[in-house]
């Protein structure tokens, strides 16, 4: 094409575009975006992606991070199974934190959330105070916790002796060191308290309205409405606990590693899962060994958040389903 | 767009300047090699020592051209994560100092074999304690050089003995009496219950003690067995067959629960974790009458006089005869993946130097393994703590359980370290009172690693 006289300037200014074959507008911004969230996903396939190959490649060696792994196979995996009671100790030990820490906080986080969606004096600073432990570090945590549980100066044990109770040793006792890690597990209540808060607040009150209108008591209207308008963000808090308490480790280490018999102590009794991994991973020397059992954690928290989303058409209501229906 | 080409040469620019510094050599050919020092195998990672590491690092680069050194720090909870990640990511610490018996043994296979340099240059070792130099004597090699030991001896409390009227420990060692069944009787006098009632007295309440005659032993349980005619290794010359339930593990154990449960002279860990928290050591409390430890503690040693008067006599001796001052020590290794080993050495003989290896045992509690500076050390410390015989220590270096130490490699040694750990635990708790059961339970747990060792290692 030739530009003449009777060529608008528009459609010459077209034809020399495609001419040059300019990268269509939508892909040149996908390039843009690609580049510059580049410094993320090299960082995500770096010390992310890249780790989890190499650990699920170590999972199938003998590696004690010093010399190259050797003697690949499955030996890892039969023995974790077959022939190391740690494992299965570790493992129940973490289950029954789970069992009972998971639904405690559950319920918890959400009648603190319902507390805190009245109309009360100095709503904001309770909001507050009840969020803020939540997002302090978990050393410092463990740290106050451990005087907390001090059986002759804590304050829980001066609290229970005001009712005529002798509080138990806590965690030096192998009995009670789990559950007073339970309890401090409620510490943390306030990061799901603050979800479930934001799930209440977006409850239309017309729905309430509606209910008072047709006679239903405070308690119809919780069980009714409340808990299946809310039942997404139970569902999410749940997955999150899940995955939260099958990791647990920072306090475990913190609170036991100064007793006698160490970090797992007293008597194995806080030997959770990802104690006992540390532990083959950084004390035992077993890298590989480490790799196979935190390959087999990732497996046990996938199996269990896809049993609970599988589930969840049973229990969860989505507004936007019943719609479709 | 124009930003966004700024934006693009701005990145690349960052990216090739990352790349070109990265890949630059940080030294010049005639740059000092720097010797990396690894702090954190036992002692040295308390805030007074690092200061006064780095002083000397300083006084050691200020006199010398062709070597540097540093100090890397690293607290004893995460020395084993932070020095084998250092090994696997190829940035291996030059030595390793100072460094314990156990640090030996969980690296056992890493350290280098100092002896052809102890040869090379007729390295004079006559003056060191013999024991010290058997601690380091392995069958296939000779790990550094000893800088000092920490012999364990008997702490009391001579203000809670006065009031008490009981006669003190002896302090010298020979005398037949001085037996753990004699210790225990002496702590039944010592242990009060609130009413004032000592453990010998029939109306004793074990429910309600004020004050303890015993704190046990300060160190892990492979001190014990020895005590009692066995082996601190818990199993078979040749590492296969594991003898956690016989022999002294389990009359050691025994006597262990029975000093808690049944005369009631030592707290429980319970006890211990409640009555004595903010503690290092139960006797710093003013209500723990004797306890035995070694000579590291001495960094308690004002917390000691905090709580009275105090003292320190020998080791009581087994119910076979057998005295034993368990031991801890201190030397330096050079680790196999150094890229620096000769110079390593040199650094470490400035170290080992007389005058130097006084000082460095002032910073860490050892007695220097010269016998030349032994009176120095005495001397020093007894300007300091005028009331204590601290000969006694010295004396003890002769009943030091050299070989094998209740620190020596066993296979699997982090893992039966553990599991011994983790029994002894279950007694100190009152987890359990079978002390039969724990043992058995012990000696499957330890040989299973045994044989899972062997077979990794045919």
């Amino acid at each position: 094409m030739r530009r003449g006289n009777n060529v608008p300037h528009y459609a010459w200014n077209n034809y020399m575009n495609k001419a040059s074959k300019p990268l269509p507008l939508r892909r040149l911004e996908s390039l843009w975006g690609y580049l510059f969230i580049s410094p993320w996903i090299i960082g995500f396939l770096l010390f992310t992606v890249g780790p989890m190959i190499a650990s699920l490649v170590f999972s199938f060696a003998d590696y004690n991070i010093v010399s190259p792994p050797t003697n690949f196979g499955l030996s890892n995996y039969i023995k974790l199974f077959t022939n190391d009671p740690d494992f299965w100790h570790s493992l129940g030990i973490t289950a029954t934190y789970a069992v009972i820490a998971i639904p405690l906080n559950l319920v918890f986080g959400f009648a603190l959330a319902y507390l805190l969606n009245q109309k009360v004096p100095g709503l904001a600073f309770w909001r507050t105070v009840f969020y803020i432990p939540s997002v302090l570090a978990g050393v410092a945590v463990a740290i106050l916790w451990g005087l907390i549980f001090n059986p002759k100066f804590g304050i829980l044990n001066w609290f229970l002796g005001l009712f005529g109770i002798s509080g138990p040793g806590w965690l030096s006792s192998p009995d009670w060191a789990v559950p007073a890690l339970i309890l401090m597990s409620l510490w943390s209540v306030g990061g799901g308290m603050i979800i479930y808060l934001a799930g209440l607040q977006s409850i239309p009150t017309t729905f309430y309205e509606a209910a008072q209108l047709d006679g239903a008591n405070g308690w119809q209207q919780f069980f009714r409405i409340t808990v299946p308008l809310m039942s997404p963000v139970i569902l999410y808090n749940l997955i999150i606990g899940i995955i939260g308490t099958f990791q647990y480790f920072t306090e475990v280490y913190v609170l036991t590693s100064g007793l006698t018999g160490g970090i797992g102590g007293p008597a194995k009794s806080t030997l959770f899962y990802n104690v006992y991994l540390y532990s083959n991973a950084f004390r035992y020397m077993n890298m590989g060994y480490a790799s196979a059992l935190a390959w087999v954690l990732f497996v046990i928290v996938l199996l269990l958040t896809l049993l609970v989303l599988r589930s969840s058409s049973a229990w969860v209501y989505y507004e936007g389903e019943l719609h479709n229906k | 767009m124009l930003r966004k080409r700024l934006y693009l040469v701005f990145v690349l620019f960052m990216a090739g300047l990352m790349l070109f510094t990265a890949c630059t050599p940080k030294t010049g050919g005639n740059a000092p090699v720097k010797i990396t020092i690894f702090v954190g195998f036992g002692a040295g990672s308390d805030p007074d020592s690092m200061a006064a590491l780095n002083t000397i690092a300083e006084e050691y680069n200020a006199s010398h051209k062709d070597i540097q050194i540093e100090f890397m720090f690293s607290t004893w909870e995460e020395h084993t994560s932070k020095f084998s990640t250092l090994l696997a990511g190829d940035l291996a610490p030059d030595l390793a100092f100072p460094i314990g018996i156990q640090g030996i043994a969980e690296f056992y296979d890493e350290w280098i074999d100092v002896s052809p340099y102890v040869k090379r240059d007729t390295y004079d070792t006559s003056d060191f304690y013999g024991p010290s130099l058997q601690l380091l004597n392995f069958n296939d090699k000779t790990i550094g050089v000893p800088l000092g030991v920490y012999p364990s001896v008997t702490f009391f409390n001579e203000d809670l003995f006065d009031a008490a009227n009981v006669p003190y420990p002896p302090k010298q060692y020979g005398d037949t009496t001085w037996t753990l069944e004699k210790m225990i009787e002496t702590a039944k006098l010592m242990t009060l219950d609130e009413n004032g009632n000592n453990a010998a007295s029939p109306n004793f309440d074990p429910t309600k003690i004020t004050q303890w005659g015993w704190g046990g032993w300060c160190g892990p349980f492979r001190t014990v067995p020895g005590k009692f005619g066995g082996n601190p290794l818990g199993m078979s010359d040749d590492f296969k067959t594991a003898n956690m339930n016989t022999d002294g593990y389990l009359e050691g154990m025994q006597f262990l629960y029975d000093s808690i449960y049944t005369s009631h002279v030592r707290p429980s860990s319970v006890d211990e974790g409640s009555t004595f928290t903010g503690m290092d050591f139960t006797f710093e409390s003013g209500k723990v009458a004797m306890f035995e430890c070694f000579s590291w503690s001495s960094y308690a040693f004002p917390n000691f006089t905090t709580a009275g008067n105090w003292n320190v006599a020998a080791v009581p001796a087994g119910p076979h005869g057998d005295v034993v001052s368990p031991v801890n020590a201190d030397t330096f290794a050079i680790p196999g993946h150094s890229k620096h080993p000769d110079q390593a050495w040199e650094v470490a003989k400035w170290l080992m130097q007389p005058e130097m290896q006084s000082r460095l045992c002032g910073i860490f509690g050892c007695i220097p393994s010269r016998k030349s500076l032994a009176s120095g050390w005495v001397d020093s410390l007894s300007a300091e703590y005028p009331n204590v015989d601290f000969q006694v220590f010295i004396d003890s270096i002769n009943y030091m359980d050299a070989s094998p130490n209740n620190e020596s490699w066993v296979p699997n040694y982090s893992k039966i370290w553990d599991a011994t750990e983790n029994a002894m635990s279950r007694i100190l708790s009152g987890d359990s009172s079978d002390v039969q059961q724990v043992m058995n339970d012990l000696q499957a747990e330890v040989q299973g690693y045994l044989v899972e060792y062997w077979a990794a290692h045919p």
